[in-house]
């Protein structure tokens, strides 16, 4: 392919920020990575992402607060939700709100690759 | 009323002393003739010191010729020092006033470090030739026979005296005697020597010597006393009989079977007497007596045998002594004291009295029976037994302090029970002060503060368990936050480690990446150890209490404890705590935490201004929807807007060593009470942490942990920001 599709990651903690983009892209996608919901938002590259990496816990507006906001917003950006706190029914929740798929951190590479497989799979 | 006799034998002895002492008054004043009047007057102090083992004896008379009064007196050999008569006299007018005709005729003084009872008799025929005082440590003193001694010696010496003025006008007392009088064979009598036979023979020596005599001893005796047959009739008797009576002696005869007697007790008399006569002991009744004015008046009658050599009884002497004052004044007493009494055994203290030298004389019942003590284990310095060792030091100090000082104080020391268990006291300590300032006695009570002490003990504890618990969280709170935290690097540590197996599988392997893939894994790795680290070094919290809770009051003591510190940091505190603020439900010490957590938060953050004044205000009152709310104002520097997202987070922290746990822990505390907390920009300088409650009614406190609602904005930061 001669354009990557674009993974977008947004996650208030700087570990994650730095680490997924790097893998994302040996899986062979383009990625970026904000910081906040608002920065995303306010970025260029809103329209561009095939696929959101949203963590859900996050100072100012949530993550799903941003879907819901992206929806209002007319786009259909698929949603893989990952995060630190979580119990059995978060997965579900998320998902029943119309998450592609909801990931505990640490999740291993092929639990995030069967997720954008289904992401980009069903887009 | 008849007494009882139990000590019959040594009443029997005591009378016969007291007769005995009589003559000898009566022997000395008139047998010395013509001697110096200040010897004479000497030897009678010096005979009735002995007699009634008197603490000291003193006289003042009026000279007649210069207007400087004669002063005589003789103190026990026991007393240290030399004390005269001058001295005994001052010691008198501070206590009692200078002019001797105003002295009480019973009063209560301090003499030497010791309370005395004194008498005071005036001399003369109108009380106006001077003073007799006699004094004795006894409280009793005096009984009736030595009020009766007392009396015949200051009667012997105004005769003496008048008769050393034979220009006076003063008249000789009816029942002078003019008749020469045998001397005296017998010397004053020594109380050690020779027990109760050798003192009967001696007495009855000095009887048969002065058969004759027995007349003007009688009539020299100031009470009615009758002299009967040995078979019981009645054979003489003196003036004040006569006097009281208004009969003749043969009307007194028929004593038996008239009116003298009180008509109830005529037949107690009656058989009492004649039991006496029977059986040659001595006897006492109490009966009530018509006098010339035909108002019955009680007696106190006591007759004793006056036996011949042969030991057969020669005569009975009978003495009345008219008790018709003391009598009304025993119910007046009992009464009052049967009140006091009461008081005092009511009074929910342990109640006792001392003596000026600090030993104890009386305890009530509370006392006794609290520590398990007879009055006689207690007294004097009994009760120290039942002082706790380390506490008997201090107390003994204090209580010689308040001797010393003579003012009153109180010191606190701990009172074993009778069980054995040690309570907290408060001993309070009260002089009781004559007119010089002297110390009559202490009185004192102690109080039970078991519960106060155990109360400062609880505060002592709930201090050091808040300074410990600041560096504590809730255990749940704890893991989530552990969980939460570490899960991130931990995140990191998988993914660099997955893009770097990736890196080196390309082809060619991508070194440079990899390399950095795991110099990111190392960082997040030494990162989740840290936090471990920090966290490690607290433990276990408590688990939770669920109470009601005075918002104020936990506000009050935590600001109590806080004190030293702000002051330290020139910080100035204003509270303004509403009034009727409900209470709310939850745990004491965690909400303590939070308020203690902002209190120092805002100290601290004030740590750097120095333009302007440190001022902290906490305030609390109600909000609309029934909540508790208290706020913490401070005049710092504020907080960022940027920041402001991440004030309530873990590990969130300004402070160059902070954890940055405290505003995340009190977070988590306010929502498991149910509430929420948030921070505010003031108006002027500085910012305002809030929390607020929900007052209690049904509302139950979750011990889980958050459901993750805890990193929700609209709990951390107020819309009113900016």
């Amino acid at each position: 392919m001669s354009t990557r599709l674009l993974v977008s990651v947004v996650d208030d903690d700087e570990s994650v920020r730095e680490s997924l983009p790097d893998l994302l892209r040996e899986f062979g996608y383009a990625a970026q990575a904000f910081s906040s919901a608002e920065a995303f938002l306010a970025s260029e590259y809103v329209g561009k992402t095939g696929c959101l990496i949203l963590d859900i816990a996050m100072p100012g507006m949530t993550g799903p607060e941003l879907q819901r906001e992206l929806i209002r917003l007319r786009y259909q950006i698929p949603v893989v939700f990952i995060t630190a706190h979580g119990d059995e029914s978060t997965r579900p929740r998320m998902i029943g709100q119309g998450a592609v798929e909801c990931l505990s951190k640490p999740f291993s590479d092929e639990a995030l690759l069967r997720a954008l497989n289904a992401a980009f799979g069903a887009g | 009323m008849v007494i009882n006799r139990e000590h019959s034998t040594e009443e029997s002895r005591r009378l016969q002393q007291c007769f005995n002492d009589l003559s000898q008054i009566v022997a000395l004043s008139t047998a010395l003739g013509r001697g110096s009047l200040s010897q004479l007057v000497a030897d009678l102090l010096e005979m009735l010191l002995g007699m009634l083992h008197l603490e000291f004896v003193y006289v003042r008379l009026k000279d007649p010729v210069n207007a400087a009064p004669i002063e005589l007196g003789r103190t026990a050999k026991s007393l240290d020092g030399f004390i005269g008569p001058k001295e005994i006299g001052s010691v008198l007018n501070n206590a009692l006033g200078s002019n001797p005709q105003t002295w009480p005729a019973n009063e209560q003084i301090a003499f030497c470090d010791k309370s005395v009872s004194l008498v005071s008799l005036r001399l003369g025929p109108q009380g106006d030739m001077g003073i007799l005082v006699a004094a004795s440590t006894r409280a009793d003193f005096p009984e009736e026979t030595e009020r009766l001694r007392l009396d015949v010696a200051a009667n012997q010496a105004v005769i003496a005296l008048q008769q050393g003025r034979p220009s006076s006008e003063a008249r000789q007392p009816a029942n002078a005697v003019d008749e020469p009088l045998a001397q005296p064979t017998i010397d004053t009598v020594s109380r050690e020597g020779g027990g109760e036979l050798e003192q009967l023979r001696r007495a009855v020596e000095s009887l048969r010597l002065r058969e004759i005599d027995i007349q003007s001893v009688v009539d020299a005796i100031p009470a009615p006393t009758s002299i009967m047959t040995a078979e019981g009739e009645v054979e003489a008797v003196n003036r004040p009989v006569l006097e009281y009576f208004g009969r003749s002696v043969d009307e007194l005869r028929h004593w038996s079977t008239s009116d003298i007697v009180h008509p109830d007790d005529l037949q107690p008399t009656i058989s009492a007497w004649r039991l006496a006569v029977e059986t040659g002991e001595p006897y006492e009744v109490e009966s009530r007596h018509r006098g010339s004015d035909g108002v019955y008046r009680w007696f106190h009658v006591r007759g004793f045998p006056l036996r011949g050599s042969d030991g057969h009884i020669v005569r009975w002497c009978v003495l009345q002594i008219d008790i018709e004052d003391r009598k009304r004044a025993e119910q007046a007493l009992r009464t009052s004291e049967r009140n006091l009494y009461l008081i005092i055994s009511t009074i929910p203290g342990l109640v006792w009295s001392a003596r000026p030298d600090g030993s104890a004389d009386f305890f009530n019942q509370h006392y006794l029976d609290y520590v398990g003590f007879s009055s006689e284990q207690a007294q004097d310095w009994g009760w120290t037994a039942a002082v706790h060792p380390e506490d008997l030091d201090g107390l003994a100090s204090a209580w010689q302090a308040f001797m010393a000082t003579r003012q009153a104080g109180e010191k606190e020391a701990r009172l074993r029970r009778f069980d054995g268990s040690y309570r907290w006291f408060l001993f309070r300590a009260n002089p009781l002060r004559d007119d010089s300032g002297n110390v009559i006695k202490w009185f004192g009570i102690n109080t039970d503060i078991e519960d106060r002490k155990r109360a400062e003990e609880e505060l002592r504890d709930t201090q050091a368990k808040l300074a410990h618990m600041a560096r504590v969280m809730m255990m749940g709170e704890l893991t989530a936050s552990i969980a939460h935290e570490v899960n991130q690097p931990l995140a990191g540590i998988v993914t660099n480690a997955n893009t770097c197996l990736r890196m080196l599988a390309a082809d060619p392997p991508n070194v440079a990446g990899a390399r950095e893939t795991v110099r990111r894994t190392l960082r997040d790795g030494n990162r989740a150890s840290d936090i471990i680290g920090r966290l490690r070094a607290l433990f276990n919290r408590k688990a939770p209490v669920s109470q009601p809770i005075d918002l104020n009051e936990a506000t009050r003591e935590v600001i109590a404890l806080s004190l030293n510190k702000l002051h330290r940091d020139g910080v100035s505190l204003r509270t303004r705590l509403a009034e009727d603020l409900p209470r709310v439900t939850g745990d004491r010490v965690q909400l303590q935490q939070v308020i203690l957590n902002l209190l120092n938060n805002a100290a601290d953050a004030m740590s750097a201004i120095d333009d302007r004044p440190r001022e902290l205000m906490v305030s609390t009152g109600r909000d609309e929807d029934s909540c508790v709310r208290l706020s913490v104002h401070d005049s710092g520097p504020g907080f960022d807007l940027e920041v402001a997202e991440r004030l309530f987070d873990a590990f969130y922290t300004t402070k160059g060593d902070g954890m940055g746990i405290g505003l995340s822990v009190s977070r988590s505390i306010v929502e498991n009470h149910h509430g929420r907390i948030w921070a505010a920009l003031n108006d002027g300088p500085g910012a305002t942490f809030s929390f607020s409650i929900p007052g209690s009614s049904e509302v139950t406190i979750s011990i889980g942990g958050p459901e993750g609602k805890g990193t929700l904005a609209a709990n951390n930061i107020a819309r009113d920001v900016g």
